[in-house]
């Protein structure tokens, strides 16, 4: 890349290197830029941009079920679900659900997680990631400062401070929450910042995030209630409550279940199905104000732990054959994409010969490449049956795209192609324990 | 009426542009050109330049889309609208709410058939209630519609002039076995028949129209010494009486003493009792004081005994009285053998705070009489002389699993909900057909469409394919889905259903 460059080029490079890198080390879905990439989903992104982003999360709430197998792309599609939610500035959260660090069954680690990953879109590509609740408010306050800064009526930055503190106190502080604590460390943490009351925005930081804190040193700032375990869900609700009165379009939250087993005690499942079917209330009742709650699961969990619990399995279960779904569906289906899967991975195929060219700035004859990436797709498809393929694919054809970068252009037959396969498959066994996870 | 965006003049603010309506439309958020920020102003001191009048507060409904090759169909939606005044963003979260199988809050009355026997038993509880009292357990299967009927009775009430109360029960946040959530979730909740659309008002309107009330006034002994006959109405109208004086008008802690006795009452969490105490001595007078509020497992008598004074008062002040409804999902089996009994006291004081003495003995009743000590050992559930107060409960009991149930509640109290017939499932859905045209301003459902899903409808139902309410909704709406996103395919996705579904297997 050359200095000269203008900036739009330069980040479409850094993006488009990021992709290649996420996708060549491990199959791993990029934190950046996942659209760019995006194959066979569409009908479900498209349904939830028009009917939902552009309409109903103005003035409702949903919850979606996303199932899929793992490696079946259902951390991709959060990641899409995000950008959707960034590009309309919903304040955005996803968070990894495991029985360790964060069981579905405990609402207050829940809402300890959601509080630590939520933010909205990184202001640069590939920027330093803004995430948890406290910078969300700092970077709100700090906006909302400039914007007074543009009136011509607010002739400094004192001035546009206490312009923010007014609107803090008569507009923010009068919003509909359900936990008068809540509201008020919310609008007291946003004061602290903007009058540079450092102790108290630190001790409303810890309380916000859910650190323990003695509750006599928040008395005097209004707050009175702890959270914990009997309240998490509440707070929860409270924080879509409260993004709302801060005048933000609203909130997405995205969890991904990564337990790969799902084997959880019958206690614990219970009380996992009992919350689920709590939130897919309270989304029915649009108390989750302008709220999107996306759930990932493998298909394990619609099998074995949803039909035990039949208030839950009712809300789930649709009549409907899968192959008529509606993309409106509570279920979203990872296993019913648009496209065939060779079809799928040679159109994804052609996206990344064109990312390849954005981060190494070269140009690929596209018709041969095409041609290499449908023979790389049937050999994937033929020779590796589960949908693990897809992870397998994306891996080796990053791999074989570089080499050609550094060897000259190569065609590909069906015998090469299922070479590369099966080391592709080789170096894929060889990824770290923790990448079990990932999921493209 | 005014919409986002529509330039506006207020009195003090002078010009500026709508940002968008809170509040159910009473607050307008608008960018005036004499502040820097967006601020909220209540809508009715809004008018549009040059206007004399007020600008109205509620956002007009959308033009309908009229399709030229259907308007019989039109037209008979139009009027299924009109006649339950449903606006489309509103018959959009409706339908959300049945495609996630939830009863919808909204449009309840066009959403309810086949339940007249269940109606007439809920009108009868209205009719007792607003007299010496009313208990209604609704029990049904999953999906059976009881919350539905939760629904159109927090509807119905409010329509006969009650103040209604409602709380989900959970095992942790509104556990039955931690009667200060259930109560703390109850005032959350609280809505009046004068504000029926606004939600989290808790006590304050009810408190402040008690205080200019002589009736209320003198039977809760305001401005009298001593406690009074209610222990926490007496003292808190007591309270909020004395800071009303005119002497406190300039005095900078009065809107927080003032919060604090109303946080107090409804039971959030606020400063302990003892602290507040102290904290309102400061406040010049002799003033009654103010009892603990605590999340104490055996205080169900407690929480029970200033509902029912609620209701009284709601009664003094001109209401008809307190609907209080508890919806029950799944509750008692995730709770421990101990707090199971803590559960049946609160459903049982409950209980005891609408009949009192006609309520007959149970094993319960021991529960009841623990906790506290003092003067709150003698508070009994019911207020004394009672009126006004109806609990209406939804549960799907198990009785077997749960001898504890067993005679929790009298037998004339029960509402058993019968499952409704295959004609009954049609007409629901040419109705939710009418709603789900108007949500997306205009699906073009021709007539002998919607008559083919309504058949489909009945015939499932007719078969035990669908055995539920709420099977119903979903799959009523499922299939207008696929009809909006498949026309094509959708004639033979109603056919193929008509003869085999997933549920039937």
């Amino acid at each position: 890349m050359r200095p000269s460059e203008p900036n739009a080029v330069i980040e479409d490079a850094l993006v488009a290197r990021h992709i290649l890198q996420r996708l060549g080390e491990g199959g791993q879905p990029p934190q950046h830029g996942v659209r760019r990439i995006n194959v066979g989903n569409e009908s479900y992104l498209k349904v939830l941009e028009h009917e939902y982003f552009d309409y109903h999360l103005r003035f409702g709430a949903s919850f979606k079920l996303v199932q899929g197998y793992f490696g079946g792309g259902k951390t991709h599609f959060l990641y899409c679900v995000r950008e959707l939610a960034w590009d309309r500035g919903f304040a955005t959260a996803v968070v990894e659900l495991s029985p360790n660090e964060c069981p579905y069954d405990d609402s207050f680690k829940v809402y300890q997680a959601v509080v630590r990953r939520i933010g909205q879109r990184p202001r640069t590509a590939l920027g330093s990631p803004s995430y948890g609740l406290p910078d969300l408010l700092r970077n709100l306050m700090d906006d909302r400062v400039d914007a007074a800064l543009q009136t011509p009526s607010v002739p400094d930055v004192d001035a546009a401070r206490e312009a923010v503190l007014q609107w803090l106190r008569t507009t923010v502080a009068r919003a509909a929450c359900e936990s008068h604590s809540y509201r008020r460390a919310i609008v007291e943490f946003a004061a602290a910042f903007l009058e540079g009351r450092f102790e108290d925005e630190q001790r409303l930081e810890a309380w916000l995030t859910g650190e323990s804190i003695p509750a006599s040193e928040l008395r005097e700032l209004g707050v009175y209630e702890d959270i914990g375990k009997s309240n998490g869900f509440i707070m929860l609700r409270c924080l879509t409550q409260m993004i709302v009165g801060l005048e933000l379009p609203g909130t997405v939250l995205l969890f991904d279940e990564v337990d790969r087993n799902l084997s959880v005690s019958v206690k614990r499942s219970q009380i996992i199905g009992d919350n689920l079917r709590q939130v897919i209330d309270l989304c029915g009742r649009h108390q989750l104000p302008n709220t999107l709650f996306m759930y990932a699961v493998p298909p394990e969990f619609m099998r074995n732990v949803v039909p035990d619990y039949p208030a839950l399995y009712q809300r789930l279960k649709s009549p409907v054959p899968l192959s008529v779904r509606s993309p409106q569906a509570v279920l979203i289906d990872l296993e019913r994409l648009d496209l065939e899967p060779a079809e799928l991975l040679s159109t994804l195929g052609d996206k990344l010969v064109g990312v390849f060219e954005s981060a190494r700035d070269c140009a690929f004859d596209r018709t041969l490449q095409a041609s290499n990436a449908r023979a790389l797709a049937n050999a994937c498809v033929y020779s590796y049956f589960e949908v693990n393929h897809r992870r397998l694919f994306v891996k080796t054809w990053v791999d074989f795209l570089h080499r050609q970068l550094v060897d000259g252009e190569l065609e590909l037959d069906a015998n090469a192609a299922t070479d590369l396969v099966l080391s592709g498959y080789d170096a894929l066994a060889q990824t770290p324990a923790q990448d079990d996870f990932s999921d493209f | 009426m005014i919409a986002e965006a529509e330039e506006v003049e207020h009195p003090v603010h002078g010009s500026g542009r709508l940002v968008g309506l809170r509040r159910n439309g009473r607050l307008a958020l608008v960018n005036f050109e004499t502040l820097p920020l967006p601020t909220l102003v209540p809508t009715r001191e809004l008018k549009r330049p040059g206007a004399g009048a007020p600008a109205a507060s509620n956002t007009e409904p959308a033009a309908l889309a009229t399709q030229p090759h259907d308007e019989e169909h039109r037209r008979t939606a139009t009027n299924t609208l009109q006649r339950y005044a449903l606006e489309p963003t509103q018959a959009d979260m409706a339908i959300e709410a049945m495609r996630l199988g939830v009863v919808p809050a909204q449009g309840i009355e066009a959403f309810t058939v086949a339940r007249d026997a269940a109606f007439a038993s809920l009108n009868a509880a209205l009719g007792e209630a607003s007299n010496e009292g009313a208990l209604r357990v609704i029990e049904g299967d999953y999906g059976a519609g009881k919350t539905h009927m939760l629904e159109w009775l927090g509807s119905r009430a409010l329509s006969e002039n009650f103040l209604t109360a409602r709380v989900t029960l959970d095992a942790d946040e509104t556990s039955p076995a931690h009667p200060q959530r259930v109560y703390r979730a109850m005032m959350h909740t609280l809505r009046y028949p004068d504000r029926p659309d606004e939600v989290g008002l808790g006590l304050a309107p009810l408190l402040d129209r008690a205080l200019i009330s002589d009736s209320a006034r003198e039977r809760f002994a305001v401005g009298e010494r001593g406690h009074g006959p209610h222990l926490y109405l007496s003292a808190a109208l007591n309270w909020l009486d004395a800071l009303n004086a005119p002497a406190l008008a300039t005095e900078p802690d009065l809107p927080s003493w003032r919060r604090a006795v109303l946080d107090w009452l409804e039971g959030q969490r606020t400063r302990s009792n003892q602290g507040l105490n102290d904290e309102l001595s400061a406040a010049p007078g002799h003033h009654p004081w103010l009892y603990s509020l605590k999340d104490y497992r055996p205080w169900a008598r407690i929480y029970a005994f200033i509902l029912s004074g609620l209701a009284t008062l709601a009664r003094e002040c001109g209401y008809a009285g307190l609907v209080v409804m508890v919806d029950e999902a799944e509750r008692f089996a995730l709770l421990s053998r101990e707090n199971r009994e803590h559960a049946a006291a609160t459903l049982r004081a409950l209980s005891s705070a609408a009949l009192g003495d006609a309520l007959t003995p149970h094993p319960s009743d021991a529960t009841l009489e623990l906790g506290g000590v003092g003067r709150l050992r003698e508070l009994p559930c019911r207020f004394e002389p009672a009126s006004g107060l109806g609990v209406v409960m939804a549960l799907t009991p198990s009785y077997d699993d749960d001898p504890l149930l067993h005679g929790l509640f009298p037998e004339s109290a029960r509402i058993e909900l019968k499952r409704p017939q295959p004609s009954d499932y049609a007409e629901l859905a040419r109705r939710v057909s009418a709603f789900y045209a108007e949500a997306r301003n205009g699906l073009p459902l021709r007539p002998e469409q919607v008559d083919a899903i309504a058949q489909t409808i009945e015939r499932l139902s007719s078969r035990g394919t669908l055995g539920s309410m709420r099977q119903v909704m979903k799959t009523l709406v499922e299939l207008l889905d696929v009809h909006r996103h498949f026309p094509e395919r959708a004639d033979g996705v109603v056919d193929n259903l008509a003869r085999v579904s997933h549920f039937d297997f």
